[in-house]
């Protein structure tokens, strides 16, 4: 055989262990910068088994539920921690058109509140009177304090004048 | 030294004193209080010729931080019977929507909000809103409907409401 035959050989195999060499930790690297700042992109762990708690950021939440409106801030949440990906947390949203509850999750209790906060400003809705909400006294009215009040007065004693008349 | 002002502060303080020197007819607003200026109180009068005559209309006035960018809200206080009135007293107008294009192709830009609109421009569109419902971008729908099919009992409810808030 010529010599030269077997340098390029010997030339090819090196390169080849050389490349083997130089590509290999590049996964690893990879892997190792996913598994500790979690919060971007796939690592796609799409199984629920891994129970690890993966940090869940606002702004993940946040992208979440503009698409997904319906759901509570809690699912998303817990579904964040399963997957880690907001990717993944979406496309498991559009399968199956909602996300599992925490365990201890209790959607009763908001609902309660959702509704009581829904009623307290319907109780607030000020008197429609508005010598009452102003405290002016038709008959001989004070001066105000402020410009505005006074002015205010004086626009609705002359509204209440106006109207008598007609 | 008073702290500096921001500038949505100064803005609305400028606006507060060119109202002051020359208010439109029927319109009287400001802010409730001098430490607050991001809330204002305004009273508008119900424009003649409809139901809404003789009747004064308080309203509140919030800013955003980043007035003049982004619009007002204003909420009548007590609640209105109107088509464009929401029943909590919210106004659905187009001056008072975010600047840009509408995403329901209903309003031109141009008749939504931008910096150089101002509180008089708003107060007045809100008077001849209350001349003119605009059906099309309801609010109410229940004030819609007494609008467009009961036009008597419609009137006749906000000339009671006007008597009641005057105390007769």
């Amino acid at each position: 055989m010529d010599s030269s035959t077997i340098i390029f050989i010997f030339t090819i195999v090196i390169a080849f262990i050389f490349l083997r060499w130089l590509i290999s930790p590049i996964p690893n690297d990879l892997d190792n910068t996913a598994t500790t700042n979690t919060q971007r992109q796939t690592t796609a762990v799409g199984n629920g088994s891994n129970r690890l708690r993966r940090p869940v950021t606002d702004s993940m939440i946040e992208v979440v539920q503009t698409i997904a409106p319906s759901l509570t801030v809690e699912q998303i949440r817990y579904d964040l921690e399963n997957t880690g990906s907001v990717e993944v947390t979406i496309n498991r949203y559009m399968e199956n058109n909602s996300l599992p509850f925490p365990p201890n999750y209790q959607p009763r209790l908001q609902t309660s509140e959702q509704q009581t906060t829904n009623e307290k400003p319907e109780e607030v809705v000020s008197n429609i009177n508005l010598f009452d909400k102003y405290n002016i006294d038709l008959i001989n009215p004070k001066p105000q304090d402020s410009m505005l009040a006074q002015k205010r007065q004086d626009m609705i004693i002359n509204a209440r004048k106006r109207l008598e008349k007609d | 030294m008073p702290p500096s002002r921001s500038t949505a502060q100064k803005r609305l303080l400028k606006e507060y004193q060119q109202l002051i020197k020359d208010s439109p007819p029927g319109i009287l607003a400001g802010p409730i209080s001098e430490d607050n200026l991001f809330t204002w109180e305004c009273l508008l009068e119900g424009p003649i010729d409809t139901p809404y005559e003789n009747g004064i209309f308080p309203a509140i006035l919030t800013f955003p931080k980043d007035y003049p960018l982004s619009p007002p809200s204003l909420k009548f206080d007590p609640p209105l019977l109107h088509p464009n009135i929401y029943s909590d007293g919210n106004v659905c107008i187009s001056i008072l929507h975010p600047p840009g294009e509408d995403p329901n192709q209903y309003e031109r830009p141009e008749e939504r909000w931008s910096p150089v609109q101002s509180i008089e421009k708003i107060l007045l569109s809100i008077i001849s809103m209350l001349a003119e419902p605009n059906p099309e971008s309801g609010a109410n729908i229940d004030a819609c409907k007494l609008w467009r099919d009961n036009r008597e009992e419609y009137d006749n409810k906000i000339r009671q409401h006007v008597k009641k808030s005057l105390g007769l």
